[in-house]
């Protein structure tokens, strides 16, 4: 029986710009089981990063809802929000944002230092996080000092910090060629073949998509009825 | 890795920045420290002088009420002290036999220069200064009187007292030791003839360059047989002192001075003291005035800058502190870090500031702050104009300066960190 690990009821956002409102989303209904590894794709505009966004308690919606591991998380305050940022969401950025004054190991420490871990605890596991994303030897090395795709394993890395139910990841490979692209992407799989962490990718790379186990659809923000299956056969496979 | 070690490293990324803040920051510092200098240093010296004044005024009264009943005789007109005219010691004889008279002490007191006679004087803005060079001065005593113990020094250190029949000996003020490097028991020479030092006394605000011999000594080392240049009267009855000094006056045309003119005297310095109190009273307030605008004026623009550069450096980070909020800070930890930042820069602010203010204070107290007026004084009183006293910085000045910088940081920092604390993640992360 699979469990559901994220799942959305009615999702709807909508902005106003200049008196007009435009609908961002459109009553996104979305379910994805533990241990999912997922693509959204969609053009450009489609309302992939708004989703996104309001998955990872970063925005919120105008209406309806999201239940992860069964929190509605639209009902919750600021510092319930950060908590669930925290312990149940870690993100990847397409810009990879790490702290440009801090080293890969640091980076990777960085979410943990807001919960009641050991300093020494973090340093370990933060060590073997990156052991995990093949950069042991370049812990130390401040961001500006790494290649595009080692500075998107550190990010990836710093996602997995706290252990999250779900990774976040917004177009992961948009920085990259696509051979290092390529790569993240069986990362991010070998990832949740190997920790069974749920991944959901929002990319609108069809190639990268097809890495996934799973792809769904979103076009004008509204989710498309058509799911396709990827490359990924995961765990399950 | 903990918020304190990010903290310093954010501190120091941007150094010419933060360098320019701290040395800015410092410098308000250290004229906040130079002001305060300065006013507690002039404050200080106003109460030291209403506390010296006071003891002069007491210790004067003291000495008037205790001397109540004796007349203190001079030669008519001149400048007696000096080398001017001379009594006749004879008279000191002649006086005592008067009625109502218990003693009249003859005495002889010279000033030793180091050029006979030499005397200067000169006017400053301050108001008269009269400078006597003498070295110390000789009080020949008559020691067969029954009350020489009036007129002697009290407090024997070392050694005795002078006594009836002494010849050749002298005691020395304990200042005059030094003086004449010499104690109980050495040879020291007065113009050319020894005598032996059989006592030292305790030095006193009137006595402190003061020796004592018998008076035919005394009229000896001066080469003035038979003259004295005062003569101290006792009267039985102090209610008769201005009536026996107005017959000695009248009868032998000498001056003297009473309880009253002393008292006259004692008024008129209270007064002057009182104007001089006055006056460096008025300067104080005067400094606390323009201090206190500066003071303000410098911790205004203290504020302001670290606000502005705080601001700038939120807005500069805005992108850092929306991935901070996504990867589950809460808005208070980064409220908590920007104080910190601001605090941390205070702090070295107010380092630097207790540095510069440490070496610069005074010429800074000099630049910011009044000097004060001149003081005319009446002819007479030979005292200096009040000055500003010199700044003197105290570690509790440097640590309440340190204490402001810190607070300064931190309130400088609590707008900008707070309006980080609030930034939507979504729209920080978007922030180019």
């Amino acid at each position: 029986m699979n469990e559901v690990v994220l799942k959305t009821v009615n999702l709807t956002k909508v902005y106003e710009r200049g008196g007009k409102k435009i609908h961002a989303l459109s009553d996104v209904n979305l379910q994805i089981n533990r241990g999912d590894y997922v693509a959204i794709m969609g053009p450009s505009g489609s309302g992939k990063t708004t989703l996104l966004n309001i998955l990872g308690c970063l925005d919120k919606p105008t209406s309806g809802s999201v239940i992860i591991d069964g929190t509605d998380v639209t009902k919750l305050d600021e510092k319930g929000l950060s908590e669930i940022r925290r312990n149940k969401i870690g993100f990847v950025f397409q810009a990879f944002n790490l702290i440009p004054i801090l080293s890969a190991i640091e980076n990777v420490e960085l979410p943990m230092e807001c919960t009641k871990i050991p300093k020494y605890e973090r340093r370990k596991r933060a060590r073997q996080l990156l052991n995990l994303v093949g950069l042991s030897g370049r812990a130390e090395h401040r961001p500006h000092e790494l290649s595009a795709g080692e500075q998107q394993r550190v990010a990836i890395a710093r996602a997995l910090a706290n252990k999250p139910s779900i990774i976040l990841a917004d177009e992961p490979t948009g920085n990259l060629d696509s051979k290092t692209g390529e790569h993240i992407m069986k990362l991010l799989g070998l990832l949740n073949y190997k920790i069974g962490t749920t991944i959901i990718v929002v990319t609108h790379d069809q190639k990268m998509a097809s890495l996934t186990g799973r792809i769904l659809f979103l076009e004008d923000g509204k989710l498309l009825k058509k799911e396709k299956k990827g490359t990924y056969l995961g765990r399950k496979g | 890795m903990g918020m304190l070690s990010r903290v310093f490293r954010n501190v120091v990324r941007k150094k010419v920045r933060t360098a320019l803040i701290v040395v800015a920051l410092g410098f308000c510092m250290a004229i906040l420290i130079s002001i305060q200098a300065s006013i507690t240093a002039n404050q200080e010296s106003l109460q030291e002088m209403k506390e010296e004044n006071a003891k002069t005024l007491q210790s004067v009264a003291e000495e008037i009420n205790r001397t109540a009943s004796i007349i203190e005789v001079f030669p008519g007109g001149g400048m007696w002290e000096f080398g001017g005219p001379f009594i006749n010691e004879s008279i000191a004889y002649n006086i005592s036999s008067i009625e109502g008279v218990e003693d009249a002490i003859p005495i002889l007191e010279r000033f030793i220069f180091p050029n006979a006679g030499n005397m200067t004087k000169e006017s400053t803005d301050g108001g008269e200064v009269i400078h006597f060079m003498a070295l110390y001065k000789v009080e020949g005593i008559q020691l067969n009187s029954s009350h020489i113990d009036r007129i002697l020094p009290t407090k024997i250190i070392k050694g005795r007292n002078l006594k009836k029949g002494d010849s050749g000996v002298v005691i020395l003020s304990q200042n005059l030791t030094k003086y004449f490097d010499a104690g109980v028991g050495d040879t020291i020479t007065i113009n050319g003839i020894y005598f032996e030092v059989v006592g030292v006394f305790e030095s006193t605000l009137l006595t402190s360059r003061t020796l004592y011999m018998s008076l035919s000594d005394a009229q000896r080392v001066f080469n003035l047989t038979g003259k004295v240049s005062k003569i101290n009267v006792y009267v039985e009855d102090v209610d008769r002192v201005e009536e026996i000094a107005n017959e000695i006056e009248t009868n032998y045309g000498l001056n003297t001075i009473t309880y009253l003119d002393k008292m006259n005297s004692l008024l008129g310095m209270r007064e002057h003291m009182k104007e001089r109190e006055e006056k460096m009273a008025r300067y104080v307030d005067q400094l606390q005035s323009i201090g206190l605008q500066e003071f303000v004026t410098t911790l205004t623009a203290a504020s302001v800058m670290v606000l502005f550069i705080m601001l700038y450096a939120v807005r500069e980070r805005t992108k850092e502190i929306g991935i901070l909020k996504a990867i589950g800070f809460t808005g208070n930890s980064i409220l908590i870090q920007f104080l910190l930042e601001g605090i941390v820069i205070g702090f070295m602010g107010g380092v630097v500031g207790a540095v510069i203010g440490g070496i610069a204070t005074p010429m800074l107290a000099n630049i910011l702050l009044p000097k004060p007026k001149p003081i005319t004084t009446p002819i007479g009183y030979a005292t200096p104009g009040i000055e500003a006293a010199n700044p003197i910085v105290t570690p509790e000045m440097i640590l309440l300066v340190i204490g402001i910088a810190v607070l300064l940081g931190g309130l400088g920092s609590l707008y900008p960190a707070w309006k980080a604390s609030r930034k939507s993640p979504v729209e920080a992360i978007r922030y180019e």
